[in-house]
């Protein structure tokens, strides 16, 4: 166990070195700044539009950590040979799998918390510094019931106050697990949970492919996964329409045949990512919990994916 | 390799490369510039056509992010509807594809469904397809309640589809979040429509369910509401006894004993105020063991509806304590001009005192801005020959009075209706909740009851030598600026809101 | 005594990907993409000792530490270590490896990456809290403890990877090409190490192209080339103990001298103002010695040369060569007689 863990925080170590991590996490915080103006362009459902993409893009940017930076990690102990001196040490291989594979969902959970630490902080401050919140702190009502003008010096205040207790609010929101009964950030600790489970799934497969084939290969094929993943009940629905129309599958020419198998296959055999996408209820502020069926999806579609993995894994020489 | 080719000088194949390259990119962007004019004209081909792929298409495209997608038409349709174009030469068909297809996208956005039917329904006016996208909305969230109550408003208010209206009420019956007010509206939407009877069990069935519920505000909503609905109900009988007495005699009633012949208006069954009252009493042991937690058995609901039956002969009660009557200037003018206040009034010379009561204040207040104005203007109070156009009957029988240093106003003085007065006094005893009601008395105020108001009608000549009162002081008018002139001018804004 | 080392009849036959790169430009493979690179391997390594395995490049040194260290698996055969087969963790955690040009994860500083690895045995912290700077210590990287693995040059990492091989206090210790890329200095370090090592009592299996040094530590060594083994044996008994030559070198000699020298010896060669004769027989080198000795000139040294493993190593590969050269001549000659 121990040796797993070192493993998995290695690799933690070695993913938090990686540019592209920083650069991705900048580009989500620009999205949600960007969702704010965004939202500002609607008369009604503001809210929403804030929240919506601000969800999407944290969504969004994990799919690209897992495909862009956790791809390379498990490649890279290939290519530089560092996988030798690790195999011959005491551990078995899949010990080595599962420790990358941990250390990245590590890698990927900590991210999308970080993620969801600032957009929470955005929504605080969205509503601290515009509106009711706005006019209370710059024209605050008296005992006497007078109204007065703290004058424009207090703005600066104010503005950089609201910055401090947004972060403080929005950290609540990550220790507390969401429970912090806060409208504004109502559901967004769901939705990233949601969002950790689907990455597990993904990252599974990422482990999978990079582990016998190069980078590229790997992330394209990755990709593919998840596209036909967030896909397939509409890739079945594609399948039986056309063997609807020809009148059932006998009828249908042999290409069609073809396609119409590997579209059921495909949808069968990728994951069904929908089930994790509760984002558009969590962005009309419908109440969402994770329940125990998009928990053991994911973890039984991870162990699957994963015990295939090692099976590839155990098997391959390192070159 | 020839040997020039490390001398410093520029070679001719380096010049004709290098302007190669930039006629190139000169090209390039010329041409990228005649691209982006065309996605311009691309752009307002769009702004004509206004049509999107359908919703499935795009869902497939958008890789499970469509409720971001969504946000975006979102956003574009708001900036489009903004500048116009949405409602500008368009056929509403294609708007409403729009719609239905951002809705397609994310069918929780709320949002779409009431700024669809804003443009849709209230702008274009095209309320089929309009009230077509709450519909979808109401069915794609079942718990929302904003949506039906819209669909309901609109279907009221706007368009008069009652069964529009029907559709939505039931709809929001079976929404458990929806706040009461939404859920009564379908005996609102009954008492519209004139099916009184249906519109008296529902509210009866609500006024037993919130006196089980303990929830006072809500019965009392509900207890105001019946006198409404019972005034509504005894009206529309009157209103069809009228008809019938024009049918037989070619004329319009004169008083209310013309219409209160049992073979004009017919008894008829039907609930009364006290009538209520009595039947909640009967039945409060049986109400108090109720189940909150169910709906209120119908069984029980039927044994009050009919405990509050009782024949209502002659003419009905006037369920907010006053009388009907028929009013005569209203009757003339209907005569005359063919006078409408309201559909829902076929004949609106047939008011309640309740109707014209409010409407005695307008002179009053006019009369005391007068006197105001005069006071601020010049020091002093006005003399009676100035308040003489004020000095007027009103019409509920009584006269204005101008009292100088009235012990309400020691500056200003007050100007008062002796009527107003005496009911706010509780002495008149033609009104049902202190006095012992409109009978035996006459049917019409009569100045001959009160001594002092009789008075001052033989002074100003309201009451001719014979006995007849006019309303009209003979030859004179009111002469106020911006004053109301007529009792229609009164009455229009009580009744027309 | 049982070899604590025992390979029997490896073989390993690599398969080549359909597409690959060759000479840089990309090439479809359809046929011969079997590749042998090792063939019939028998050894025993008993324990104790320190052996070498020898080769020119791609002869399948690296192929056997792989298949030994369960980096590969083998097409054939079977190989124990200390009597239990490949892959059996009780073994691994007996053992240490250092593969050729290591990489490490060059953001982790000398201690942490030696921390890592020591997780990895399944060391407790204490452990590797007393282990860790004792290692560094012994490979000379104390000071650099607290560096990024980033910042350290060849040498410096090489000994680094020592260091991990021998976090375990293992009792065998596989080292692949240990003095590829060092300097002299790093070189002779390594060399002491390794006898260091056997005088501690634990077995030392490294693979090397570079002969001096095997020559100097080696007890025992295999040769291999192509994959297969040409040579098995104690290097005293593989390189013949009989004198091969014998050098005579002499400066401030005058004309006469240097003429009878170049007469006589088998070689003569002049560098700078110093004289090098080689003679095959004792007496002509004796005789010329002492004419240098009475003739007032300088001699300065007189060496009597064995052959080296190299000497060896050439005659062996060369011989092996020849005869491909052969053969692939009489298969050019066929190509070129059906044309």
């Amino acid at each position: 166990m121990i040796k797993i863990y070192a493993i998995a925080i290695n690799t933690f170590k070695e993913a938090v070195r990686n540019r592209v991590l920083y650069v991705l996490l900048f580009f989500s915080i620009m999205i949600m700044f960007g969702a704010w103006i965004a939202s500002s362009l609607s008369i009604e459902e503001n809210t929403r539009i804030v929240r919506n993409l601000g969800i999407g893009a944290i969504n969004f940017i994990s799919v690209l950590i897992a495909v862009f930076v956790g791809i390379g990690l498990v490649y890279n102990d290939l290519d530089k040979k560092t996988i030798y001196t690790i195999v011959s040490k005491p551990i078995h291989r899949w010990q080595f799998l599962l420790g990358k594979y941990l250390g990245l969902l590590l890698t990927i959970a900590v991210n999308v918390l970080v993620m969801t630490w600032i957009f929470c902080s955005v929504l605080h401050l969205r509503e601290l510094v515009t509106g009711d919140a706005l006019t209370r702190a710059l024209y605050p009502t008296g005992s006497d019931g007078q109204v007065a003008y703290r004058g424009s010096g207090y703005h600066l205040f104010y503005f950089v106050a609201s910055i401090a207790k947004a972060l403080v609010f929005g950290f609540i929101n990550i220790v507390s697990l969401g429970f912090d009964g806060m409208v504004v950030t109502q559901g967004l600790f769901a939705a990233s949970v949601l969002t950790i489970l689907e990455m597990a799934v993904i990252t599974g497969f990422a482990v999978l492919f990079s582990s016998f084939s190069s980078p590229t290969l790997s992330a394209f094929m990755t990709v593919i996964v998840f596209v036909i993943g967030r896909l397939n009940q509409d890739l079945y629905l594609f399948a039986t329409a056309m063997a609807d129309r020809a009148g059932g599958v006998e009828f249908l020419s042999g290409g069609q045949v073809v396609s119409y198998y590997f579209a059921v296959g495909a949808a069968h055999v990728c994951p069904n990512l929908s089930i994790f996408d509760q984002r558009a209820a969590i962005a009309s502020m419908q109440p969402v919990m994770v329940g125990p069926l998009e928990v053991a999806y994911g973890g039984v579609y991870t162990l699957l994916v994963l015990f295939v993995a090692i099976v590839v894994f155990n098997r391959r020489n390192f070159k | 390799m020839r040997g020039r080719g490390n001398r410093g000088g520029i070679r001719l194949g380096e010049v004709i490369l290098g302007g190669a390259i930039v006629a190139c990119l000169l090209l390039a962007i010329g041409y990228q510039s005649h691209r982006l004019r065309d996605v311009k004209q691309v752009w307002a081909r769009f702004e004509q056509r206004f049509r999107l792929p359908p919703a499935d298409l795009i869902q497939m495209a958008a890789l499970g992010y469509d409720s971001v997608y969504a946000d975006w038409l979102w956003l574009q349709s708001i900036q489009a509807f903004g500048r116009g174009w949405i409602t500008e030469n368009q056929s509403t068909e294609p708007i409403y594809q729009y719609f239905d297809t951002v809705s397609d996208l994310d069918p929780q956005f709320v949002g779409v469904y009431r700024f669809g039917n804003l443009v849709v329904g209230d702008n274009r006016r095209d309320w089929v397809l309009g009230q077509e996208l709450l519909r979808k909305g109401s069915y794609k969230n079942p718990h929302n309640y904003d949506l039906p109550h819209l669909g309901l408003y609109n279907a009221i208010w706007q368009y008069d589809g009652k069964a529009d209206a029907r559709w939505f009420a039931r709809r929001l019956k079976r929404i458990p979040e929806a706040p009461a007010f939404m859920k009564r509206m379908e005996a609102f939407i009954e008492q519209k429509d004139g099916r009184f009877g249906i519109a008296y069990e529902y509210n009866i069935r609500h006024y037993i369910e919130y006196i089980a519920a303990d929830s006072d505000i809500e019965r009392g909503v509900i207890q105001g509401r019946f006198p409404t609905l019972l005034d509504a109900w005894y009206r529309r009988e009157m209103e069809f006894a009228i008809q019938r007495f024009i049918e037989r005699t070619g004329n319009h009633p004169m008083r209310m004993e013309d219409i209160l012949d049992p073979a004009i208006r017919p008894d008829f069954m039907g609930p009364t105020v006290e009538g209520i009252k009595s039947a909640i009493e009967q039945f409060a042991d049986d109400i108090d063991r109720l189940d909150k937690s169910k709906p209120v058995p119908e069984e029980l609901v039927q044994r009050v509806v009919a405990a509050t039956q009782s024949r209502i002969v002659g003419l009905p009660p006037e369920p907010f304590g006053t009388w009907y009557m028929i009013h005569a200037n209203l009757r003339e003018l209907y005569i005359k001009e063919g006078f409408k206040i309201d559909q829902e009034y076929r004949f609106p010379y047939l008011v309640s005192v309740r109707d014209i009561f409010d409407s005695v204040n307008p002179p009053m207040m006019a009369a005391q801005t007068f006197i105001m104005d005069y006071h601020k203007k010049h020091g002093t109070l006005p003399d009676d020959a100035q308040m003489a156009p004020y000095n007027l009957r009103d019409i509920m029988g009584g006269h204005y009075v101008y009292q100088r240093e009235a012990p309400e106003s020691p500056i200003y003085g007050v100007f008062y209706s002796t009527a107003v007065r005496r009911i706010s006094e509780g002495k008149d005893p033609r009104l049902g909740a202190q006095g012992p009601g409109p009978f035996p008395l006459p049917l019409e105020p009569t100045l001959k009851d009160y001594p002092e108001d009789y008075e001052w009608g033989i002074k100003n000549g309201y009451i001719l030598a014979d006995g007849t009162e006019l309303y009209d002081p003979p030859g004179t008018k009111p002469t106020m600026p911006d004053a109301p002139t007529t009792i229609l001018d009164t009455l229009r804004p009580l009744l027309n809101p | 005594m049982a070899p604590i080392i025992q390979i029997r009849g490896l073989t390993k036959v690599y398969v080549q990907d359909f597409v690959g790169v060759e000479h840089g430009r990309l090439k479809i493979r359809f046929k011969d993409r079997r590749r042998v690179a090792l063939e019939n391997l028998d050894l025993d390594v008993s324990e104790g000792e320190i052996f070498g395995l020898l080769g020119p490049n791609g002869a399948g040194k690296t192929t056997t530490l792989k298949i030994l260290m369960g980096l590969h698996f083998a097409t054939r055969g079977t190989a124990t270590i200390m009597g239990k087969p490949l892959g059996d963790l009780a073994v691994k955690e007996r053992i240490g490896f250092l593969p050729e040009n290591p990489y490490f994860y060059d953001y982790l500083t000398g201690i942490e990456f030696l921390d890592y690895y020591g997780q990895l045995y399944g060391m407790d912290k204490a452990k590797r809290r007393k282990r860790i700077p004792e290692l560094l210590d012994k490979v000379g990287l104390t000071h650099a403890g607290e560096l990024p693995l980033r910042g350290y040059s060849k040498g410096m990492l090489q000994r680094a990877g020592l260091a991990q091989s021998l976090l375990n206090d293992p009792q065998i210790v596989f080292l692949d090409e240990p003095q590829s890329g060092l300097d002299p200095f790093g070189r002779k370090e390594v060399r002491d190490l390794i006898l260091s090592l056997r005088d501690a009592g634990k077995t030392v299996f490294f693979s090397s192209h570079i002969l001096q040094d095997a020559e100097v530590i080696c007890d025992r060594v295999a040769i291999l080339h192509k994959g297969e083994r040409i040579a098995l044996g104690p290097l005293s008994e593989m390189l013949s103990a009989k004198v091969k030559e014998y050098e005579v070198t002499f400066s401030n000699a005058g004309d006469a001298l240097q003429n009878k020298a170049k007469q006589s010896a088998r070689r003569y060669v002049v560098q700078r103002n110093e004289y090098l004769a080689v003679f095959d027989k004792e007496d002509a080198a004796r005789g010329l010695a002492s004419e240098i000795l009475a003739g007032g000139a300088t001699l300065n040294s007189f060496v009597a040369r064995k052959e080296t493993l190299e000497e060896y190593f050439i005659r062996e590969i060369e011989g092996k060569r020849r005869q491909e050269r052969e053969g692939g001549s009489t298969a050019n000659s066929r190509e070129e007689a059906r044309k």
